[in-house]
């Protein structure tokens, strides 16, 4: 295991995850991916981030109802897990943190 | 709103590629984005988009597991099958036990078969080039029709000196004579051996069954040589140095000095050609053996060997056609030849050597293999390894609704078929795994406790791979045959019917095949028993029928044919001055015997001629009274053989036409001394001297004055001390050849060898089918007594008896045994006309033949079931009725 750390594609994956609580299942995750982020993101890579995260136990995961738009066949349904919470709080600070000690005169030259 | 379904195309190969796990979800999935898809791009659009999600779904979280992970699989289920097996057949210890004890019955049987056929057939296959090898043997036809295994001494050096086509030729001579020692000091007795043989190098090229280990083969050329196989060289020397051997002295006869130049060491592999000492070809030729073996063309010998290895196969057509030439040119060289019968030689290809018993194959080798024994053994062995597998596919589906619960509640828990099966068959694999190795030991013994009728050498091969990998089949075979069935019908209950709690009552499947098999195995018993009845009834009438004449209390002793007749005088003095002989007397042909002179003779009347074959004997005076033969007409022979007097039996008598014997006394015919010149004296009642096989046929006895077959008759105390008497005078006189007194009845008890053997295989063949099918029996009583025990328990309060009990038990299987033994009458029948056909005269087959071999069955059926039934039709009911 590469430990904790998420990849970029990661942490968006779990952070939709949040977003949708209770209703995270692949498909969901696709279209508010695009609609947050304007990525094309294909179903394929979703799949394989969540199972990939599950099996990280940064996700949990139940089988959700039955319904007929899915030609009778039940969805698997992501929520956070613990360590995902853990997961995303400690890439969240790690971010802010350095962003923080970022001196405002590296970016006078921009302006 | 509806929803349209996506192609089916992509979503078979999505489904056949995807784990089970996450394919529900997967397809949803799938489902739900085609749908948006259509509405938002149309159908067309939608699928080509829907393929492409399914290609790009080809990835690590949506395929099958690995391979390293189902063998693991597989392994998990095995172990765990395995230990479920295993409590199972320790539950069922009786069950169990029944299982392993009937099929390693059975699989022992077929493994002893097999074993004889495969050791029949294996002769001769090491010999290199056995497809181009021939003997060439005699065939007689004419007055004497017959074969003789060999051929007149100047054939083998003829055709190697005038057929083109031989890569080798060997010309031998078999021989038995005493041998003795000759070491520095004195010499040695080495008794008397029987596997001699005179031979040309070129025996070694055509038999290629030998390896050189000492000496060469060349020195075969020069007279007084000899070759040794290792064996008998180190019988004779007691060292397996072997070059310390050659040019050893060795005595033969007496007289016969050879030295050893050779030793080879024979293959393991089994052959007739067993000779253990080749003495040189010349050597004939150098002594005084020339007399006794090179005769002309008019005497064949089975002495006389010739074989030839041809250069080309398709070089038969030659030699067939050489042998046609060689004919002409013995008869023109045959100076004894009076044109009563034809001579002629044919070519016999080696493999057949060891199964044509007309022709036979050494003097000294047991006669060859009976191909039609082989084919009913082999059957035979088959039915009984058949009737051991219906027994454990009838045991194995009773025991099904045992397991009932069991494979509900595996289904429930979503067990699949193929595990479920993979479940049983595991333990019918042990069984079977188990009772194959059990099998071993049993053929290994069985094989030796019949040792007396096998032919010797024989065991089980271990070092053979092909056993192995023979026994290896069996064992997958049998356990697919025995356990599939079983366990498919097992694995197909409907898991509601199973875990209802009245399935023990219920019939869960199988039922109808399992009557069947019960009804097949009976069958197979029936008609074994069937048959072993009819063979023994048949041998008894035979062997007890009034042939004609006394047989019992004869004793016959042959002198040796070369021998000076002076020498049987002393012998014949010495009977004279022993009490203990009631009477003897000389003979050329004893009245029955497996040898037969057939002649032709002219029979002339008025108004026609015809020719006759008929026997002929050769006999002294007093030889009616003394076998007890009676005269219907006519007086005795006078004792003078120039007289042309003959006596005959009724046969001739019927044959000439005549209808009462006392007619035919005068009559004349011609035999060889030319028209109307011989005489019938006396008619004596028609006896049976040939094996009931045959018809009595026309019989002629002449007078002759000597002969070499004395028999003489004495008390049954006495046989010991008129052989031990004689002994010492024999062994003085005729040193090179052993006493061999033979019993009279002895040698007509010989005439259904074949019979006997066949007898005694089938009755071992019955009394394991019968023991297989009433282990099976007992194991299925067990179990519908077990089914039954609240049934049981009912009645008997409801004031049932034991017997009523007993006959509603047992009512099932004699149905089945006796619808057996009906379909068994009709089989049997067929077969007893088929088997009478051997013979000339038959005992017809007592109805109470037939009752006798139902009842058998019936009877024995009943003991192996009965202590069951009367147990537990004594049992009290309460215990019963508070199973539950």
């Amino acid at each position: 295991m590469k430990g904790t750390n998420l990849g970029e594609f990661e942490e968006l994956i779990l952070l939709t995850v949040g977003i949708l609580y209770d209703n995270a299942y692949s498909v969901a995750i696709q279209k508010e991916l695009n609609k947050q982020t304007g990525r094309k993101v294909t179903l394929s890579s979703v799949h394989a981030a969540v199972y990939r995260l599950e099996e990280k136990g940064l996700l949990n995961s139940r089988m959700g109802e039955m319904t007929s738009e899915r030609g009778g066949k039940r969805k698997r349904i992501f929520t956070i897990s613990q360590s995902g919470k853990v997961a995303l709080d400690k890439a969240n600070d790690i971010r802010n943190r350095l962003r923080d000690q970022i001196p405002t005169i590296a970016f006078d030259h921009l302006s | 709103m509806s929803y349209q379904d996506p192609p089916k195309l992509p979503l078979k190969l999505f489904r056949w590629f995807c784990t089970e796990e996450r394919l529900e979800e997967l397809e949803g999935d799938l489902f739900e984005v085609y749908q948006d898809l259509v509405e938002a791009k149309g159908s067309a659009i939608a699928s080509i988009i829907y393929w492409w999600m399914v290609i790009s779904s080809f990835r690590s979280f949506a395929l099958k597991s690995t391979n390293r992970n189902k063998s693991l699989k597989i392994m998990t289920h095995f172990k765990h099958n395995f230990k479920i097996a295993w409590r199972n057949l320790l539950k069922h210890k009786t069950t169990s036990a029944i299982n392993l004890l009937g099929l390693s019955i059975g699989i022992a049987t077929f493994l002893g078969i097999i074993t004889i056929v495969r050791y029949e057939l294996s002769f001769h296959k090491h010999i290199p080039n056995a497809d181009r090898v021939y003997r060439i043997y005699t065939s007689f036809s004419g007055a004497y029709n017959g074969t003789n295994s060999g051929v007149a001494a100047p054939l083998g050096p003829y055709v190697e000196e005038h057929f083109q086509h031989l890569e080798a030729i060997a010309y031998f001579k078999t021989w038995s004579s005493k041998v003795k020692l000759q070491t520095e000091q004195d010499i040695k007795e080495m008794g008397k051996e029987r596997k001699l043989t005179f031979a040309t190098p070129g025996y070694f090229d055509v038999i290629q069954q030998y390896q050189w280990v000492a000496g060469n083969k060349e020195s075969l050329n020069q007279p007084h040589t000899v070759v040794l196989t290792d064996e008998q060289a180190y019988k004779y020397f007691g060292t397996k140095n072997w070059s310390n051997i050659l040019n050893k002295e060795l005595i033969y006869s007496d007289s016969l000095r050879v030295d050893v130049t050779g030793i080879v060491k024979q293959n393991e592999a089994n052959s007739n050609f067993n000779f253990t000492d080749f003495i040189s070809f010349p050597t004939i030729e150098a002594t005084w053996l020339k007399d006794k073996f090179n005769q002309g063309w008019g005497s064949t010998s089975s002495a006389s060997q010739v074989f030839l290895l041809l250069n080309k196969k398709e070089d038969i057509t030659q030699l067939n056609n050489f042998l046609t030439e060689v004919d002409k040119h013995a008869k023109s060289l045959d100076e004894d030849d009076d044109g009563s019968w034809i001579t002629s030689y044919k070519a016999q290809p080696l493999p057949k050597l060891h199964f044509d018993t007309s022709i036979g194959t050494f003097n000294s080798e047991r006669s060859p293999a009976h191909r039609k024994t082989l084919i009913i053994l082999g059957v035979v062995g088959f039915v009984i390894l058949l009737i051991a597998i219906f027994n454990f596919i009838n045991l194995e589906t009773a025991q099904s609704t045992m397991k009932s619960k069991e494979v509900g509640v595996r289904k429930v828990l979503g067990s699949a078929k193929s595990l479920l099966l993979g479940r049983f068959l595991t333990e019918s694999g042990i069984i079977t795994i188990a009772s194959t190795f059990l099998a071993i030991p049993i053929a290994h013994f069985g094989l030796k406790y019949f040792a007396d009728f096998l032919p010797p050498k024989l065991t089980v091969d271990y070092s053979n791979p092909v056993f192995w990998i023979s026994l290896i089949v069996i064992m997958a075979v049998v356990s697919i045959l025995a356990g599939l069935y079983p366990s498919w019908v097992i694995a197909s209950f409907k898991p509601i019917n199973a875990l209802k709690s009245n399935t023990s009552n219920q019939k869960l499947g199988g039922v109808f095949v399992r009557k069947a098999l019960i009804l097949l195995q009976f069958l197979f018993s029936q008609l074994l028993i069937f048959v072993t009845l009819i063979i023994s009834w048949q041998i008894s009438y035979m062997l007890d029928k009034e042939l004609g004449f006394t047989n019992e209390g004869i004793m016959t002793v042959s002198t040796p044919y070369y021998e000076d007749v002076a020498k049987q005088k002393i012998l014949l003095n010495k009977l004279d001055e022993m009490p203990e002989v009631k009477d003897y007397i000389v003979q050329g042909e004893l009245p029955a015997e497996f040898g037969m002179m057939t002649t032709t003779i002219n029979f002339k009347t008025d108004t026609s001629e015809s020719a006759h074959s008929v026997h002929m004997k050769n006999i002294q005076k007093g030889y009616f009274e003394f076998y007890d033969i009676d005269f219907v007409a006519g007086n005795q022979l006078i004792p003078n053989d120039t007289l042309n007097h003959y006596i005959v039996n009724e046969s001739f008598v019927k044959k000439m036409g005549i209808k009462d014997p006392a007619d035919a006394i005068g009559k004349a015919f011609d035999f060889d001394r030319g028209a109307n010149h011989d005489f019938v004296v006396g008619v004596i009642k028609d006896y049976h001297f040939q094996s009931l096989h045959h018809q009595i046929e026309p019989m002629m006895f002449s007078f002759k004055d000597d002969g070499e077959t004395i028999s003489f008759k004495a008390s049954k105390d006495n046989i010991q001390t008129v052989i031990d008497k004689i002994t010492p005078t024999w062994n003085e006189l005729y040193p090179d050849e052993p006493l061999e007194v033979k019993f009279m009845d002895d040698t007509i008890r010989r005439f259904y060898e074949t019979e006997r053997q066949t007898s005694k295989l089938t009755s071992i063949a019955t009394v394991v089918a019968i023991l297989i099918s009433c282990l099976g029996l007992f194991g299925l009583i067990s179990f519908t007594i077990v089914r039954k025990t609240k049934e049981i328990g009912i009645r008997k309060v409801l004031g049932a008896n034991t017997f009523q009990l007993s006959t509603i038990l047992t009512k099932e299987f004699l149905i089945l045994i006796g619808m057996a033994f009906l379909i068994s009458l009709p089989i049997t029948f067929f077969f007893n006309q088929k088997f009478e056909e051997n013979f000339a005269y038959n005992a017809p087959i007592a109805w109470w033949l037939y009752a006798l071999g139902g009842l058998v069955s019936i009877s024995i059926a009943l003991v192996s079931i009965g202590l069951k039934i009367i147990k537990a039709s004594k049992s009290n009911p309460v215990n019963s009725l508070r199973y539950e």
